[in-house]
């Protein structure tokens, strides 16, 4: 796909944005869980705390009358995490402790870190006697008339805590994962939908290039259609435009020759130094009057689109013609084509590569003239051949052959341009043309032109 | 021979009917589609030279309401627009051979005179009878070899004769090949111009059949 393409332009949008707003709703959600479970969290520590205090009765001397149990089974499972710790601070002595700490103990930051809030107490996170981060809550309470203090310690797993919040990452992940992929899916099906009369347009378009249609064809969106409707209009202005191009030249080239033959004929059969300058003066001007108009109608053809011209049928007109131009020589015409064969490009463009080749031929021909047209199997071309059994051209004669206004002999009539015509043609329409030996014994002139390719590939035959 | 010019250029028109009057036709001409269309419908010609481009009505479709009315007679064509397009549209309507604009008027001559022959059914541009010869090509008789001089319209008779030697050719059908339109025709005149080119050739070629007309023959052949 190429990088300014409209369907890579909509789906980097697409993806981007989608992307950037599953990224911050995930962060955000997951803010929020945190939030939620640190809260949820604290306030069982906070609870537990409160239970170990009330369950913790102390006697007048301020000592511990009997180890508080805590009813959460968890602090009794050794190294859970969840631990709890009396300390008696003026003797720095811990006096009870949960059965899960299993004779450890723990500590908390210095008072200076880790200051006592207005109720006396303390949060912090602790390194637990295994080594994993617990969340502790600590109590300060003052006991007895000697006004002993305590400290109440309670803790609670993180790990605990954090596995919460990494699972429900992790399911945050995966659903917007999908979302994110579905909302991608969604805008491809999109573009591609919104697409597809654009693609009709190109198909459309590709069967005018290659003939098979005259113009667009097609129902189009009400956001396309003007465009269809002026590509159209372009496609037959430009049409046109080389009608009357041609037209034109049509008119200019009666409008001159005309009045050149009157002069010719009028200064012919005369000896007088006037009618011998306006002889060699019209032959002049009769000779740039063909090649510019020639080269003229040629380049109000070229650009014509979507034209196919069938070849049989104009190579069998000209095979009429031609028996009736050379019917004072008996020369046998051989024509081989396929009937559904077709030139891509103008009917007035085939008949003059066709006609002036096969007069040529006549013209050298002993008495025999073969054309031979074929598709080339597995290319958008044809090929066309057209052999004499005439003298023929030596190799050097052939290199020359193609100049321009070239005659091979002065003796046959034609003013040497048919050739050179159907060379420019040929070029025109990106073909070639080769000067060969016959297998007749004459000149093959060989030619490729583009052809016709029906819907469905490139026809072998 | 009756040639019709059809060709809208009064200069051309003339030029070319000057050179078939010279080269032994008797020639008509007409200046713009409508006028050559009736011409070629209502008189025999036995060559026409049409321009393509002509006011009124189009070469190609006089051309094509000719054919399309069984007018059978060989049909030459002057087109500007040497285009192989238009030579085929030109011979599709019906034409016989062309010649693109400019020419040079001894092709237009050449051709015209070959087509006149193959309407004949001659092959070559020489056609004899016996010691008669006729070189269409230079408009000359010769008998045994000997030059023979003669007038255009002494010509003009021996040369439809020989064209179509062989067949009983009519008074009438001979009046209507050997003068234009214009021309003030009398039957008679026939038998003294029939007379006169008898006397020049020197052989008995020419053949009266009573009643019909004349034929032309070689002498050994003839009963």
């Amino acid at each position: 796909m190429q990088p300014n393409a409209l369907t890579l332009r909509l789906l980097v949008l697409a993806t981007f944005w989608s992307v950037l707003v599953l990224v911050v709703a995930g962060i955000a959600l997951t803010a929020a869980y945190r939030r939620t479970a640190e809260a949820d969290f604290a306030s069982r520590l906070e609870f537990s705390l409160l239970t170990l205090v009330a369950a913790a009765s102390f006697d007048e001397a301020a000592e511990l009358a009997e180890p508080p149990e805590l009813a959460d089974p968890v602090y009794g499972v050794v190294m859970s995490g969840w631990y709890w710790q009396i300390t008696r601070l003026d003797e720095a002595r811990v006096i009870a402790r949960a059965p899960s700490l299993a004779g450890e103990t723990l500590t908390m930051p210095d008072l200076a870190t880790s200051p006592l809030n207005p109720q006396f107490r303390r949060f912090a996170i602790i390194d637990a006697p295994r080594g994993e981060q617990v969340s502790a809550i600590e109590q300060r309470i003052v006991i007895g008339e000697e006004e002993v203090e305590f400290a109440f310690l309670l803790t609670g797993s993180r790990a605990e805590l954090l596995a919460g919040i990494q699972q429900f990452r992790g399911q945050i992940v995966f659903y917007l994962g999908l979302f994110g992929f579905g909302l991608v899916a969604i805008t491809m099906a999109m573009v591609a939908w919104v697409m597809r009369p654009l693609r009709r347009i190109r198909a459309a378009l590709s069967r005018v290039v290659s003939g098979e249609a005259g113009e667009l064809q097609g129902d189009f969106p009400s956001e396309i259609a003007p465009l269809v409707g002026e590509i159209n209009a372009l496609i037959a202005a430009n049409r046109r435009t080389v009608e009357r191009a041609r037209t034109l030249a049509g008119n200019l080239a009666h409008a001159l020759k005309t009045p050149i033959s009157v002069l010719r004929n009028e200064s012919a059969n005369k000896r007088s130094p006037l009618a011998k300058t306006v002889c060699e003066q019209t032959a002049t001007m009769e000779r740039q009057v063909s090649f510019h108009l020639d080269r003229a109608r040629m380049a109000a053809q070229s650009r014509v689109i979507g034209v196919a011209t069938p070849v049989r049928p104009s190579l069998d007109s000209l095979a009429r013609a031609m028996q009736r131009i050379h019917a004072e020589r008996q020369i046998s015409l051989n024509v081989t084509c396929p009937d559904n064969l077709q030139f891509r490009g103008e009917k007035q463009d085939l008949d003059e590569i066709l006609g002036n080749l096969i007069d040529n031929a006549h013209k050298w021909a002993a008495g025999r003239v073969d054309v031979t047209v074929l598709p080339r199997a597995g290319t958008p071309m044809l090929r066309l051949a057209v052999d004499d059994d005439g003298k023929g051209l030596s190799s050097d004669e052939r290199d020359n052959a193609l100049e321009r206004g070239r005659r091979f002999d002065e003796a046959t009539p034609g003013t040497g341009l048919g050739l050179s015509i159907v060379d420019e043609l040929v070029t025109l329409y990106g073909g070639e043309l080769a000067l060969e030996e016959s297998p007749l014994g004459g000149l093959r002139v060989a030619v490729s032109l583009p052809r016709i390719v029906a819907e469905g590939g490139l026809q072998t035959y | 021979m009756r040639a019709l010019v059809v060709e809208d250029d009064p200069d051309l028109n003339r030029q070319i009917a000057e050179a078939l009057g010279d080269a032994g036709f008797a020639v008509d001409t007409a200046f713009d589609g409508e006028e050559g269309h009736f011409l070629g419908d209502t008189e025999p010609y036995d060559v026409v030279i049409l321009d393509i481009g002509l006011p009124k009505q189009d070469g190609i479709r006089v051309l094509e309401a000719w054919r399309g009315g069984e007018r059978t007679m060989p049909v030459l064509i002057l087109t500007a627009r040497d285009q192989w397009s238009e030579k085929v549209a030109g011979f599709d309507a019906g034409a016989d051979d062309y010649v693109a604009k400019p020419f040079h008027m001894e092709e237009v001559l050449a051709r015209v005179r070959a087509l006149v022959r193959r309407a004949a059914g001659h092959a070559t541009a020489e056609i004899t009878c016996g010691p008669v010869r006729l070189d269409t090509r230079a408009s000359r008789v010769t008998v045994s070899g000997n030059p023979i001089k003669l007038t255009a319209l002494e010509f003009r008779l021996l040369s439809y004769l020989m064209h179509h030697a062989g067949r009983v050719v009519s008074r009438s059908e001979l009046i209507e090949h050997l003068y234009d339109q214009d021309f003030d025709r009398d039957s008679n005149t026939i038998e003294v111009f029939v007379g006169r080119v008898r006397k020049k050739l020197g052989v008995d070629v020419i053949h009266t059949v009573r009643g019909l007309g004349y034929s032309l023959a070689a002498p050994e052949d003839a009963a």
